[in-house]
């Protein structure tokens, strides 16, 4: 296969690797792909655990702070909405955008696209969604809002009596099982998946083979 | 290393989304479409250099009033403060919050400066010529100065979850001030500046 580097554009061949191997660019030294392990089954059977989590997460609460009994809680939408009401319009929308809408769109179309290729079918804007989560990436900042709480847990806690939500822990499982999703995600190996299923649609492939 | 050939000198392109290598027509004027994935292929991001300039200049403009103008109003038993991100952070280190100083100096600070200045330097040195080495080391700053990006957010999250949980009437309030919503646009205009700078361009310019 003929790959360019994309970040020293060095047209280099590059072998098909065995499982859990990476490539190296010889320009710079940036990853080129990396062929993940447990197939398409271990991220779908991931990212099916972090859309419970994640769906968790904005169900419960994530910190619900007391003083002196009165009681109040946020969750992810309301952290948003907070800023939003404040005349701070733009700044909520960012913060709902950073910290909920992209993270779940990522995580829907993320699924969506390795269930068309694990049924070989090619479902209705599959391209669109893998090309999509290309440009999405670096806004999903979920893993910074956690930092964020912690942080301000630890400001708050001198003044009043901080109470750690389940929200909270889910947003974090979903966080970690992200991680784990995205390591053994290589998108140029979902491109490669998605063209053999252009060439052979679901049915075709015995034919094709047969010939 | 005097193998290597550039993509660009064989008239080739990659696809910045699905990574298909691409003959480029002939007229360079011409949008290539690429074949596997139906986004735009660029041999180099175009005006990379002229649209990162400006988003850095806007940056380091918003990053004045960002700093100067509080971040947060904070009400306590009447007794009514407001912060910028350095008198917040000061306020950390008097109440012995070294770590809660370390994230916030770091995240709101170290971040947003290292960014602004080393997008500044590699816009200065592009046009050098540089030996592969040097132009190596630039590459992974920029891979750096891409990935470190997000995490300047911490403030922005922070005043927002304060905003929402500290609203106890009589007792104490938290407001988020105008100096968040410019450090929001810092944020998210360090980060468009990143994502426009193409460092393939840092090797355009190499010495054999
Ligand atoms: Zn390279
Ligand atoms: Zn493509």
């Amino acid at each position: 296969m003929l790959m360019a580097c994309r970040e020293c554009d060095v047209l280099q061949r590059v072998p098909w690797v065995p499982v859990g191997k990476k490539v190296r660019c010889r320009g710079c030294g940036a990853t080129l792909y990396h062929h993940p392990r447990g197939g398409l089954d271990r991220p779908i059977a991931l990212l099916f655990g972090a859309l419970v989590l994640y769906v968790l997460a904005n169900i419960f609460p994530l910190v619900t702070l007391d003083i002196g009994g009165a009681t109040r809680e946020t969750s992810l939408v309301g952290t948003a909405w907070a800023l939003y009401n404040h005349d701070m319009k733009l700044l909520g929308m960012l913060v709902f955008l950073t910290s909920l809408a992209v993270p779940g769109a990522i995580l829907f179309s993320t699924l969506y696209v390795l269930a068309g290729l694990r049924l070989q079918r090619s479902l209705p804007g599959l391209r669109q969604m893998l090309a999509l989560l290309s440009h999405i990436h670096p806004w999903e900042m979920a893993d910074v809002f956690v930092i964020s709480i912690l942080v301000a847990l630890v400001k708050m806690s001198g003044m009043a009596e901080v109470i750690v939500g389940a929200g909270l822990y889910a947003l974090i499982g979903y966080i970690l099982l992200g991680i784990a999703a995205s390591a053994s995600i290589d998108v140029f190996v979902l491109w490669r998946r998605m063209e053999r299923i252009d060439r052979f649609p679901r049915g075709q492939l015995s034919l094709e083979a047969g010939r | 290393m005097t193998d290597l050939l550039r993509a660009k000198s064989l008239g080739l392109a990659s696809c910045g989304v699905c990574r298909q290598v691409v003959r480029l027509s002939l007229p360079s004027t011409v949008q290539l479409e690429c074949p596997r994935c139906g986004g735009r292929v660029h041999s180099r991001l175009s005006h990379s250099l002229a649209r990162t300039w400006a988003l850095l200049i806007a940056s380091m403009v918003l990053y004045v009033p960002a700093n100067v103008y509080p971040v947060m109003k904070n009400t306590y038993l009447g007794a009514e403060s407001s912060n910028t991100i350095l008198s917040g952070v000061v306020l950390f280190l008097k109440e012995g919050d070294w770590l809660l100083a370390f994230v916030i100096f770091t995240a709101s600070i170290v971040v947003p400066l290292l960014k602004m200045c080393s997008l500044l330097y590699l816009l200065i040195n592009v046009h050098k010529p540089s030996v592969a080495r040097r132009a190596r080391q630039q590459t992974a700053l920029y891979r750096v100065t891409e990935l470190v990006g997000r995490w300047s957010m911490v403030d922005v999250f922070v005043i927002g979850i304060l905003t929402a949980l500290v609203q106890m009437g009589a007792i104490s309030t938290v407001e988020p001030g105008i100096g968040a919503m410019a450090f929001g646009a810092v944020v998210v205009l360090t980060m468009l500046a990143a994502i426009s700078f193409d460092p393939r361009l840092i090797w355009d310019q190499e010495k054999q």
